[in-house]
């Protein structure tokens, strides 16, 4: 078989980069048909989920902390303080999916990570929940309901995206000639 | 000692670069945070670019504006018709609006924003109002250059001055982060109904008063403070071009009579009068 020569460590980081801020700003996108019931599908979580797949725990768990930083400034956080954060939700979902495949508990095929986003989401959207009740900025019922309302369509559409984002991953590694 | 020193030293050596590209990377981010992703936001202007190339369509302004008149005439003939001695209400916005096209919407489920294609290179102000054509939407809290963040008034953390127009009562709306909104009355037993259309107050410092906001559709006075359930006349979703008008409180209170109408579109570059 032809061996691919690995490119540079410079492109390797031009696409880590990238993909994390197209991700980012896939957030705030609304392309018709990308979402489930008005609810768009969780880009950085995704993309927290594949980069974690392969890697150490603690890169796992600093791209989720980073990643959760980032998303923080894009809806004005700071506005009121520095919580509710995303960066608990990440980090925990890049630990826990680092560990999960490093443990070799799962298996590396795409129903695999369906299932995987689909239960880092719901996680995900109820560290936020308990933030959220924590703050008491606003009625604990209305919280919860909201998030029952959107735990469930943000997980069902992420866990559909991701493969496509796995997907480009595994392209774009094997174009690093990494895998 | 020596063993965990050593232990250490070689823990050091093996992961201290993975910490060093972490630190930076942390610091880099925790300042992206503080500017509250300008640079992001900036880039997703140039990236969504064509994507806003449309304009809104002649029937769908016609339409919002035919619902506004609809619900400013509603709201005027019950005034008139319960208070004919309140004579200022003024439903002109003084100031010329920017037409905007809404970009993006809120980066996560949990708070009501939307992003605007028209930033501070386009004279957009923090705090300036943004109306749709059927109704009030939110405030610009942020700008870059050529982007702004509006808070809905439907995410939860917003709260706005409003007055019920059947029968002038005032109280306190809240969104309630699924695009509905719920009205808590000061006083008691409030005359409110379904249909009763809701109003910005003049005690808001946020908004200019009487712009339209939505409608009471649901009541409930079981509970100590009187709540009305609002559905709000803009849409939140689908919605695609509004008008940021200038902050309230740089608003003279009264216009000149011969003030601009507030619904024109104007271009990009005007400048505003007041």
């Amino acid at each position: 078989m032809l061996k691919i020569p690995s490119k540079p460590q410079w492109v390797s980081w031009v696409g880590t980069f990238g993909s994390a801020l197209i991700c980012s700003m896939a957030q705030w996108g609304s392309l018709p048909g990308w979402e489930l019931v008005g609810v768009n599908a969780d880009w950085s979580l995704i993309w927290v989920i594949v980069w974690s797949i392969k890697r150490p725990t603690f890169q796992a768990t600093s791209a989720g902390l980073l990643m959760g930083l980032v998303q923080d400034g894009m809806v004005g956080t700071l506005q009121s303080g520095a919580f509710p954060t995303h960066s608990f939700g990440l980090a925990l979902v890049g630990l826990l999916t680092s560990l999960l495949y490093h443990k070799r508990l799962l298996r590396e095929d795409a129903i695999v990570l369906v299932l995987l986003t689909f239960t880092m989401t719901v996680l995900n959207e109820t560290t936020l929940a308990i933030q959220r009740t924590l703050l008491a900025s606003q009625e604990i019922v209305q919280v919860w309901n909201h998030h029952q309302e959107v735990a469930l369509a943000s997980a069902l559409v992420s866990a559909l995206w991701a493969p496509l984002v796995y997907w480009t991953a595994q392209r774009w590694n094997t174009f690093l000639g990494t895998e | 000692m020596m063993n965990s020193l050593s232990g250490l030293r070689k823990w050091w050596s093996r992961s201290s670069s993975q910490l060093l590209v972490v630190l930076f990377l942390l610091l880099g981010v925790l300042w992206m945070r503080q500017e509250r992703s300008g640079w992001l936001a900036e880039a997703f202007y140039y990236v969504s670019y064509p994507f806003t190339l449309d304009r809104p369509a002649p029937e769908v302004i016609a339409r919002g504006e035919k619902q506004a008149l609809e619900s400013k005439i509603q709201s005027l003939e019950e005034e008139n018709a319960t208070l004919r001695t309140l004579a200022k209400a003024d439903p002109n916005i003084p100031g010329q609006p920017i037409l905007a096209r809404v970009i993006g919407r809120s980066a996560d489920h949990w708070w009501q924003q939307m992003t605007l294609n028209r930033g501070s290179a386009d004279g957009v102000e923090e705090q300036a109002m943004v109306m749709a054509a059927s109704g009030l939407v939110g405030q610009v809290v942020s700008t870059t250059t050529h982007t702004s963040r509006v808070l809905l008034l439907t995410d939860a953390n917003s709260r706005v001055g409003v007055v019920v127009n059947g029968g002038r009562v005032a109280g306190v709306l809240q969104g309630m982060g699924n695009g509905t909104g719920v009205v808590e009355f000061f006083t008691k037993a409030v005359p409110v109904k379904k249909g009763n259309l809701v109003t910005t107050s003049g005690l808001s410092s946020r908004f200019l008063p009487n712009l339209p906001v939505g409608k009471v559709v649901s009541y409930d006075d079981t509970q100590p403070p009187p709540k009305a359930g609002i559905q709000f006349h803009a849409p939140t979703v689908g919605l695609a071009w509004v008008n940021i008008y200038p902050p309230a409180t740089k608003v003279e209170p009264e216009p000149e009579l011969d003030a601009t109408p507030a619904n024109k579109p104007t271009n990009k570059n005007a400048k505003n009068p007041l």
